[in-house]
């Protein structure tokens, strides 16, 4: 570890606070608008007596969908996640340990990166198109189907990591202990392997939960998710700041403690065989 | 009855032939050590077996069945890895209970052959506790408990001392050795240490590029090694190997003397003698002289290096021989344990 002495400790700290600052303030400024009137807000107000009448607004108002954009994007996130972690964790899985010919890896693996490689809105098109004509359009089923492809390739990189770094050896004293390859997988590989699952996960609900350009072509106003849903406080005659800022703070905390409690497994997972 | 017996095994890497032709019948109860230097193909040899690897051509079969198409858990077979192998989420008993879980085992029957284990291996405090709280020592005992619970028809060891310190490993290499003792069950023991093969071993397999160059008892090994490799490879300090020539007449010209061999038949020719370093001797005028140069005080004995026109020789005297370095030695060797290796193809003459 590095450690800092004198003046270099200073400046070191300095920067430490501007990285903090630049990360933290723009959420700070938000939270603090959420919590004022609007006339304040427009006025540039910087001390108010705090207000929660945009939350209330927000959460319990006769206009508001919110609670049901709460669920949709709840519904979307979930069942996303847990059909790419299924999905992801086998392939993962298949891919790490069955004998595949080199060039079907490589070709599904290189296959699965396109999808992270070209931009979202890309694809929205084709599968505004697709959803129309099967009658899926404006469903939550079909945006969970493109969370879950922009979703699996992470997933599946990710997961495949962990499964190398397992050792083989392990697995095989299973199944020589009388495991089937199934039961090896499920009784051993698999607790192993929680960490990833945990980070994958949370990895996969942030993203799905903060999906916007897919969520806006491919939702009505039924099934719109928490980021569309921000987005339509800001309209063509009135943009109501006061209500999207408490909108916006509302919809950090799933992710927020999701983060909180996965954030070790997560950094473990992205920095995984980076060093021994 | 357990016996394995292997039937021109092969075991192929795309063109490339790692094992070839390996005919091996290992006896009920026997400990066979199969050893060779690393990328002779032991350690594939044992995972064919145990199921983990697939059979190229040729037959295994255990305790008379052919185990060729069964899978690992089907051939009832114990294994105790180099890595050890825990299961890193599991404590001890549950690491060596596994197996008779996945059976299905009575919990009575599995609380008592966890402790039997646990007790011959001394692993009774540590029962609760996960591998990673273990020593290597311990841990490289849990190995070993799980596989002893299961009671399997034949127990196989890859390599398992090779991660432990040179005292445990002594230690260690006893105890695998009073266990197979105690149980009695036909075991395979792979190993890169010919020590280890020495010690331990009723019968060794040495391998050397896939094929088997040698099967017998340790000393038979020792004393009528089939050719240059087993050896070298075989005994410590390793064998001297002095170039020499050899007349029709069964006249061996070695160094600056000769010795008058009792041969039928000897081929004429250039012939590497071994001579291995206990069979040295110090002679006035001996046809081997040289200068010392590295003296290794073992205590009990010493081994003295020394340079004899080109030839590195080693030599084992008492503890008690008082030898510097740059002393003139002149030595013989004993007539009568001299091993004659052709020179081109290093297979034993006579």
């Amino acid at each position: 570890m590095l450690v800092l002495r004198g003046y270099s400790r200073i400046v070191g700290i300095l920067l430490l606070a501007l990285g903090v600052f630049i990360i933290v303030a723009p959420f700070l400024w938000v939270a603090m608008q959420s919590f004022k009137y609007e006339i304040q807000i427009l006025q540039g107000t910087w001390f108010t007596m705090p207000t929660l009448y945009n939350y209330i607004d927000v959460l319990w108002s006769q206009r508001s969908d919110f609670m049901t954009n709460v669920a949709n994007s709840m519904i979307v996130a979930t069942s996303s996640t847990i059909c790419v972690l299924l999905v992801g964790t086998l392939a993962a899985y298949s891919l790490s340990r069955l004998k595949w010919k080199r060039w079907i890896a490589a070709v599904f693996l290189g296959w699965t990166l396109i999808f992270n490689m070209i931009p979202p809105l890309t694809l929205v098109g084709p599968w505004f198109l697709i959803f129309r004509e099967i009658g899926l359009y404006q469903t939550l089923f079909a945006l969970t189907l493109t969370h879950i492809t922009l979703n699996l390739p992470m997933t599946v990189w990710m997961m495949m990591a962990y499964f190398n770094e397992l050792p083989k050896d392990i697995e095989e004293a299973a199944m020589v202990d009388g495991c089937r390859r199934i039961d090896a997988f499920w009784r051993i590989a698999l607790p192993l392997v929680r960490p990833g699952l945990i980070a994958a996960g949370v990895l996969a609900f942030v993203f799905s939960w903060n999906e916007f350009a897919v969520a806006l072509n491919l939702t009505g106003r039924a099934t719109a998710t928490v980021p569309v849903a921000i987005a339509q406080f800001s309209q063509q005659y009135e943009v109501q700041n006061g209500q999207m800022a408490a909108a916006s703070i509302l919809s950090t905390i799933p992710a927020l403690l999701l983060m909180f409690f996965g954030q070790r497994f997560i950094v473990q997972g992205l920095t995984m065989g980076a060093v021994k | 009855m357990s016996q394995v017996v292997l039937k021109n095994v092969q075991k192929l890497y795309g063109a490339f032939q790692a094992l070839k032709d390996i005919n091996v019948e290992i006896g009920n109860g026997e400990f066979v050590v199969l050893v060779g230097p690393s990328g002779c193909g032991k350690s594939t040899l044992l995972r064919m077996i145990a199921g983990l690897e697939e059979i190229s051509g040729g037959e295994i079969s255990i305790g008379g069945r052919v185990v060729n198409e069964l899978e690992p858990r089907e051939r009832d077979i114990a294994m105790v890895f180099q890595s050890y192998a825990l299961y890193p989420h599991m404590n001890v008993t549950r690491n060596m209970s596994f197996s008779l879980e996945l059976k299905r085992t009575p919990a009575e029957d599995t609380q008592s052959a966890v402790s039997g284990a646990a007790k011959a291996l001394g692993l009774e405090k540590f029962l609760d506790r996960l591998p990673r709280a273990l020593s290597g020592g311990q841990r490289q005992r849990v190995a070993m408990g799980r596989a002893i619970v299961r009671q399997p028809q034949v127990f196989l060891f890859d390599e398992p001392l090779s991660n432990l310190d040179a005292q445990l490993r002594v230690h260690m290499r006893t105890e695998v050795r009073r266990l197979h003792q105690q149980l009695n069950a036909t075991s395979i023991y792979v190993t890169h240490d010919q020590v280890e093969a020495m010690t331990m071993a009723d019968r060794i397999v040495v391998l050397d590029q896939g094929r088997i160059v040698q099967a017998g008892s340790p000393l038979e090994l020792y004393e009528r090694p089939a050719n240059r490799f087993v050896a070298e490879f075989i005994g410590s300090p390793a064998i001297n190997i002095v170039p020499g020539e050899l007349s029709e007449s069964g006249r061996l010209a070695m160094g600056n003397g000769s010795y008058q061999l009792n041969l039928k038949r000897a081929p004429a020719g250039a012939v590497d003698v071994g001579i291995r370093p206990e069979d040295l001797q110090k002679a006035d005028n001996g046809p081997l002289a040289g200068k010392v140069t590295v003296v290794e005080h073992l205590g009990a004995e010493t081994y003295v290096f020394l340079n004899c026109s080109g030839v590195e020789l080693c030599w084992r005297v008492p503890g008690t021989l008082r030898i510097n370095v740059g002393e003139q030695v002149s030595l013989a060797a004993n007539q009568n344990h001299l091993h004659l290796f052709r020179q081109d193809t290093g297979l034993r003459l006579a």
